[in-house]
């Protein structure tokens, strides 16, 4: 026994007082699927953390052998009887355990250790990498900030996809939800998301936490590698719970994922929360809502479903200067049934967030990847949320891109269309090849602006949608390589000045007088 | 004293005669349904499992005591408590009644400067 334990038992004897205070004392009185019923415990609250007594009727020494506090949280009342949900392994838990209050809510360990590590629900690490240094704990549960809290959206958070960067622009503090059936690639949009923050300066970049509701484990450890391979770990958190955990830490994780969020937006930073995804989170909900005996309602989910939802997402915030101007970005991601967005659970997501992308299986299916409807997808914060640069260039894409798609049905009938409308249906059809682009590759703000403005201005022209993507990896790494000035520009000024734009034609120019063979007719 | 303490108060007594409970237990269904307290029969049998099972919140009161020789020590204290013996509380006592329980054992002070310990605290 080492000195410095001696010295702390010596002043704990010394100082010892007899505790004459009782404390309230509850028994369980039946355990089934993670829930806990408890007789007594009179003046427990909602959400308050319980004890379960493992060590009661057994020897010192098991009781230490055993260590590991049981906890529970309260979240249904009764006359006589509390049932709480025991966060942790629920055969340790016996019928005649004693079980104690807290007094505290339930709350997760926070600090700046917290970046970088792979967390459970309650905050425990589970990457192998030993204790998190943590300086204070955040409630799971908290009241979303006031109107007066909050200022505007204003900032971009760059997802590094062109498509979305340049029509469905996203703000830092705004919620904007990922929906489309399985297999569409809405983990992939977020977790280039995640990477593309690698290309913000460091002062500016914002802390990304995961949140993986129910998945698979490998998935989440191949994300975790991929994370580590793009170097995007050492911003980010990921709060792991898998589909073999019980429902009540499915049912916390996204909450926790928030908690952790506004520890580092209250001291002014700006950060980015994906949830993926909260359609596992709905139905764990119900499971948990329908073990407590709450009564069900459509299509057996509780009737407070979507408060559950709401609640968390208006956590999301861009909060004033007063307060130190930090963010809260999420990224909610539901997945659908046969792209039905009408179903119970989107709708009501739809209806909380600013916006939505909208990924469909049929253009995963063509090659169209990412596989985003833009005509479907939204985003309600809009060019208030895009640099200077993105502004001036989205304007021709969006306009091109709808027109193509009123017209769409018509390239059948190719043949018999006047040239007007071929050329529409041509250009179209670029802009669809420009707006591809490969999985965990993401693209700077700079460089999108610079290929989308080359788009605006025909570096097309004269070339088949086919030699599209190859032209415009060639003018990139040509302007990359003999006109780096122009990237470091934009990227310093966020916008297309007039140099740059003179600097930008003339590449266009020079480029295509290079590359000939591209342009034959 | 509310409607269900009656009942139990009018139940214990009937239990505690092993040949005549099964009897007494089908006879208070009947009772209760004919006041229109059937709603209150399962909160009331928890209750009577309770009370005859000694736990923590049964309304009488609870001694716990590491052995024998501590009686003469805490039992003057605590006159009305039943006395039971856990040599595994080490030392010290635990006082229960009515959902509330003082802990003043051995076993629950070394555990907590155990925690305390390992916890850096």
């Amino acid at each position: 026994m080492s000195t410095t334990i001696i010295e702390k038992l010596k002043k704990e004897i010394a100082t010892l007082e007899n505790e004459s205070t009782s404390e309230e004392v509850g028994v369980v009185s039946a355990v089934f699927d993670g829930i806990a019923e408890i007789d007594g415990l009179r003046g427990a609250e909602m959400m308050e953390m319980l004890s379960f007594e493992t060590a009661d009727g057994k020897p010192l020494t098991d009781a230490i052998e055993n260590a590991g506090a049981l906890f529970g949280l309260v979240l249904n009342l009764e006359e006589d009887s509390v049932k709480a949900v025991v966060l942790g392994e629920s055969y340790r838990v016996k019928e005649g355990m004693r079980v104690t209050k807290t007094g505290k809510l339930l709350s997760v360990p926070v600090g700046e250790g917290i970046v970088g590590r792979v967390v459970n629900t309650l905050g425990e690490p589970i990457d192998g990498r030993g204790a998190i240094e943590t300086d204070t704990s955040m409630p799971i549960e908290r009241v979303a900030y006031g109107v007066m809290d909050r200022s505007s959206v204003n900032e971009p958070i760059h997802t590094g996809i062109k498509a979305i960067d340049s029509m469905i622009p996203i703000g830092r503090g705004q919620r904007e939800l990922i929906i489309g059936d399985r297999g569409t690639g809405k983990t992939t949009v977020a977790i280039d998301t995640i990477i593309n923050q690698k290309n913000e300066p460091k002062d500016k970049r914002p802390i990304c936490i995961y949140v993986a509701i129910g998945q698979k484990r490998s998935k989440t450890a191949s994300l975790m590698a991929k994370l580590e391979a793009a170097g995007a770990m050492e911003y980010t958190t990921i709060v792991a719970t898998s589909a073999s955990e019980a429902s009540p830490l499915l049912f916390l994780a996204p909450f926790a994922g928030a908690a952790i969020g506004e520890y580092f937006m209250q001291k002014g930073r700006d950060v980015l929360v994906v949830f993926d995804d909260l359609s596992k989170h709905a139905v764990a909900y119900r499971q948990m809502s329908l073990l407590l005996r709450r009564p069900p309602g459509r299509e057996a989910y509780p009737g407070d479903i979507f408060y559950l939802h709401s609640r968390l997402l208006e956590r999301s915030a861009k909060l004033s200067k007063e307060l130190g101007g930090g963010s809260l970005t999420a990224l909610p991601i539901i997945e659908t049934q046969e792209g039905d967005i009408s179903a119970y659970i989107p709708t009501n997501v739809i209806s909380i967030t600013d916006g939505q992308i909208f990924l469909e299986g049929d253009l995963f299916n063509k090659g169209i990847r990412p596989a985003i409807n833009v005509g479907n997808s939204v985003s309600r914060v809009g060019s208030s949320a895009q640099t200077k640069a993105m502004k001036k260039v989205s304007g021709k894409i969006k306009l091109e891109l709808a027109q193509f798609r009123e017209l769409e049905a018509f390239m059948q009938f190719s043949s018999d269309l006047d040239a007007e409308t071929k050329t529409r249906i041509d250009n179209g059809r670029k802009y669809v090849e420009l707006l591809k682009q490969d999985q965990n590759a993401p693209v700077p703000f700079y460089e999108q602006a610079v290929s989308i403005y080359a788009a605006n201005q025909g570096l097309y022209n004269g070339t088949t949608p086919e030699n599209v993507r190859e032209i415009e990896a060639g003018f990139v790494a040509f302007i990359k390589r003999d006109r780096k000035e122009i990237f470091s520009q934009i990227e310093d000024s966020r916008e297309l000045s007039d140099d740059v734009i003179a600097a930008l034609d003339t590449a266009i120019v020079d480029f295509k007088d290079a590359h000939s063979k591209y342009y034959g007719s | 004293m509310n409607t269900k303490q009656h009942y139990l108060k009018a139940l214990l007594p009937l239990l505690k005669d092993e040949k005549g409970a099964s009897k007494s237990l089908s006879h208070l269904e009947k009772v209760m349904k004919k006041h229109g307290h059937g709603q209150l029969l399962l909160p009331v049998l928890r209750a009577a499992v309770r009370e005859l099972s000694g736990y923590a919140n049964a309304s009488h009161p609870r001694l716990i005591l590491a052995n024998e020789k501590d009686k003469a020590r805490f039992a003057k204290k605590y006159k009305d408590a039943e006395v039971v013996i856990d040599e595994h509380i080490i030392g010290g006592y635990i006082y229960e009644t009515e959902g509330q329980r003082l802990d003043h054992s051995h076993k629950t002070k070394l555990l907590n400067w155990y925690h305390a310990t390992i916890n850096n605290k």
